[in-house]
């Protein structure tokens, strides 16, 4: 069995090397144990890729992996976790050959019930002296995300960092920042981002026109038509309400006090 | 299919877990064999053999421990140590324990005790000595439609719906309703006891409005072909989806057929929630038009026009049946069973005896880790005892070669060799070991040859092993003397010794053959490359 493993190994290096020329890393020893039937080393070695350093096309392997792993062993619960992951991270993903009907029909099921993929989007707040960038994670069925780290910088400036979903950046309005966002998974892996690093998020922030009004730029518009439209309405509905009160000649019902002193 | 689909662990009582009802067994006696924990104390308890497992537990027969020796027999589901470090898995395992434990009725299975001990999370329930009405069905094929065995189906499904309506109907303790809904409810999850008793079993994912853990993934764990139509479309529920449930099940044993039950999950999932539902009368002229309306009320989508508890439709079912003849009684239904399932009892009864011996061969108090170091010495000591006794007696020396593999496999030295001939897995309990009724002896008065040969007995059936198999080039099913193992990729149990095993590639012929060699106590794992 250990010669299935090695040649295994050897077969996974050389399509390794022939496509990008790097080391096997856990993820790739794990999938080299699971087709030498070595269940418990491929969960080994996955629990090992969890902890270190992977991609995001390596989760959607370790997933793949894993649930294999899991319909083999009978723990099911962990194929469910894993097939959702997957959908989540990409809603379209087909399963090969070597997985069972019942595993595609699993994932079938759990697409159906994903109503959208991860994704992460930024939202700004104005404030006197600077901005509030607030990280959404969305789509994120299957809890997968672990961590989210932003960055945000004035135009020209130094990037401010910040490890969570909130970042106060210094600023004095109007300026242009610029901005990134990313979800990362296992293994540290960037699983949904909004911008990068060497691809920000540009945007110029204004001066905030209200205490606590946002400005974010990401307010759509049917929320602003919204906005004036049912404040329209609340100031049609005020002043019906006056007019009415005040054609009734009953003193009894006419607004007395302080209101219309 | 519904491997994937079943939820933690579809093993309780004395129930076969994981099978479709469509491959069940003929005689619902568990299997019994050795597993991790057998053997060891686990709280209050000493384990014996598995006797179901699921993808998140093992259910042991396990023993009440008194002063005086063992006294109560019990079901032990026991959580997956791999599943224990897993936050998630262990509070949906003590959820179930909660709410289950609250629900205190004769027609839903006794909680009595959870802990955890040395890692290992455990629930102690009532040992269930029967079958489950999913093998009832299947046994009755051909034959369901006969009054006499609708009526105890019946019956045992209104007693059924008495339990149900204690769960649905539980208040905490400040007398607000826990809105428990079972969502699993399903012929394989409705036992009936050798005593003419239904009990519902396996509230493993029942939800509580005061539940403090959910599960996360928000996934349908139940079985699709009994979920109601707002379950399966991820709607809220409440106890109506139970009845829904129980109306699928009213259906297939008026008809004798499944009504839901598809090729694939989504198929089954699109008949829940849009086929056309024929009343049970119209299949089948001999079904009271009453009861079919009955099982129609249950089955409209519409979950306002089903019944508004699970003890109206008992009562419903009670007063529809009467065209059927006189409403069985407890100790009818018991006398049936054992008319139906002939042999059933008495095998359970034989599983329960050497479920006792597997754990009196152990030293229960011993932790495992200190099991290995006493058994050298042990071991040493059998054999030298073996050795005079055997000089006694005028025979001539041959031990050698005997005292030279004493101590590397020292547990074995009380064990038998491997037989020459794989010895069969134990699939029903009819196999159970004949001597059973020795084995009741007090210890004290058997010899310690005596003892030897009933040791040889009882673990000759278990010598077993591991096989893990993998096709990486495409899945294919695994069958092994015309029965069906599961499909790869694959870890299963396997009686030790050489096999062969049939690889039908994507479920289709011609087939290939592997040829397997299981280790006693070990794996053999086997990668295989499809020829396409």
């Amino acid at each position: 069995m250990r010669r299935t493993i090695a040649a295994s190994l050897l077969a996974l290096s050389a399509s390794v090397s022939a496509q990008d020329a790097r080391e096997p890393n856990a993820v790739d020893l794990a999938e080299a144990a699971y087709n030498a039937a070595e269940f418990e080393a491929a969960q080994a070695h996955l629990r090992d890729a969890v902890d270190g350093s992977l991609t995001r096309s390596d989760v959607v392997r370790l997933l793949v992996v894993r649930s294999l792993v899991g319909f083999a062993t009978g723990d099911f619960g962990a194929l469910e976790r894993d097939l959702l992951a997957l959908v989540t991270l990409q809603p379209e993903y087909a399963l090969g050959v070597r997985a069972p009907p019942p595993m595609h029909d699993a994932l079938d099921r759990l697409r159906a019930q994903v109503s959208r993929p991860l994704g992460v989007r930024v939202e700004l707040t104005p404030f006197a002296g600077g901005v509030r960038l607030q990280a959404v994670v969305t789509g994120d069925a299957s809890g997968f995300v672990e961590t989210i780290t932003m960055a945000a910088r004035n135009v020209g400036g130094a990037w401010r960092r910040a490890e969570g979903d909130s970042l106060m950046l210094p600023t004095v309005a109007p300026h242009d920042i610029e901005y990134y966002a990313e979800a990362r998974g296992p293994g540290d892996a960037v699983l949904a981002r909004d911008g990068a690093a060497e691809a920000p998020q540009q945007v110029r922030v204004q001066a905030p026109v209200a205490q606590g009004e946002s400005t974010t730029p990401r307010l759509s518009m049917s929320a602003k038509a919204g906005i004036a439209i049912g404040a329209a309405a609340l100031v049609a509905a005020v002043a019906v309400l006056i007019a009415v009160l005040l054609r009734n000649g009953d003193d009894s019902i006419r607004p007395q006090g302080p209101f219309l002193e | 299919m519904t491997r994937v689909l079943a939820k933690g662990s579809k093993a309780e009582g004395a129930r076969v877990p994981m099978d479709e009802p469509t491959s069940l067994p003929a005689v619902a006696a568990p299997s019994l064999e050795a597993g991790s924990m057998t053997g060891r104390q686990l709280g209050r308890y000493v384990v014996g053999g598995v006797i179901g497992k699921g993808g998140m537990a093992s259910v042991y027969l396990a023993f009440l421990r008194s002063s005086a020796g063992f006294e109560k027999v019990l079901a032990l589901k026991c959580i997956h140590d791999s599943l224990a470090s897993d936050d998630a898995f262990v509070n949906m395992f003590l959820d179930e324990a909660r709410i289950a434990s609250r629900i205190g009725h004769s027609n839903v299975v006794q909680i009595f005790d959870f802990g955890v001990d040395r890692g290992t999370h455990y629930l102690a329930m009532e040992y269930l000595a029967g079958v489950p009405l999913g093998s009832l069905v299947k046994r009755l094929e051909g034959r369901i439609r006969q009054p006499r065995h609708r009526l105890m189906l019946l019956r045992a499904v209104a007693d059924m719906c008495e339990g149900l309506h204690a769960a649905h109907t539980l208040k905490d303790d400040e007398g607000r309703p826990m809105a428990i809904v079972h969502r699993d409810v399903s012929p394989q999850n409705t036992f009936v006891t050798f005593e003419g008793t239904t009990k519902l079993i396996d509230f493993g994912i029942a939800r509580a409005r005061e539940r403090l853990q959910r599960t996360s993934t928000g996934v349908l764990k139940g079985q699709f072909a009994y979920s109601a139509p707002e379950h399966v479309k991820a709607e809220d529920v409440d106890h109506r989806a139970d009845l829904w449930s129980i109306g699928v099940m009213l259906w297939e044993v008026l008809v004798g057929e499944r009504l839901f039950l598809r090729d694939g999950a989504a198929q089954t999932l699109f008949a829940v929630t849009k086929d056309m539902i024929r009343r049970t009368d119209a299949l089948d002229p001999t079904v009271p038009r009453a009861l079919a309306d009955v099982v129609a009320r249950c089955l409209t989508r519409e979950r306002t026009r089903r019944f508004a508890s699970a003890r109206e439709l008992g009562r419903a079912l009670h007063d529809a049946s009467e065209a059927l003849g006189r409403w069985p009684t407890r100790p009818d239904l018991a006398e049936w069973l054992a008319e139906v399932m002939p042999g059933a009892e008495a095998a359970q009864q034989a599983n329960v005896k050497r479920a006792w011996t597997m754990a009196k061969s152990e030293s229960p108090a011993t932790p495992q880790r200190a099991r290995w170091f006493l058994a050298v010495p042990f071991a040493l000591t059998l054999v030298g005892a073996g050795t005079a006794a055997w000089y006694a007696a005028g025979e001539r020396a041959r031990t050698d070669a005997a005292t030279s593999d004493a101590p590397a496999s020292p547990p074995v030295m009380e064990a038998p060799a491997p037989p020459a001939e794989p010895v069969p897995v134990p699939q029903e309990a009819e196999t159970a070991d004949p001597t059973a009724a020795s084995m009741e002896l007090p210890s004290r008065s058997r010899t310690p040859r005596m003892r030897q040969r009933m040791r040889k007995q009882a673990r000759a059936p278990m010598a077993s092993g591991q096989l893990t198999l993998v096709t990486p080039n495409g899945w294919a099913e695994v069958w092994l003397s015309g029965r069906k193992l599961g499909v790869t990729p694959l870890r299963t149990s396997l009686s030790s010794g050489q096999h062969v095993l049939q690889l039908r590639p994507f479920g289709h012929t011609p087939v290939q053959r592997v040829r397997v060699d299981v280790p006693s106590g070990g794996t053999v794992r086997r990668s295989v490359r499809l020829r396409r």
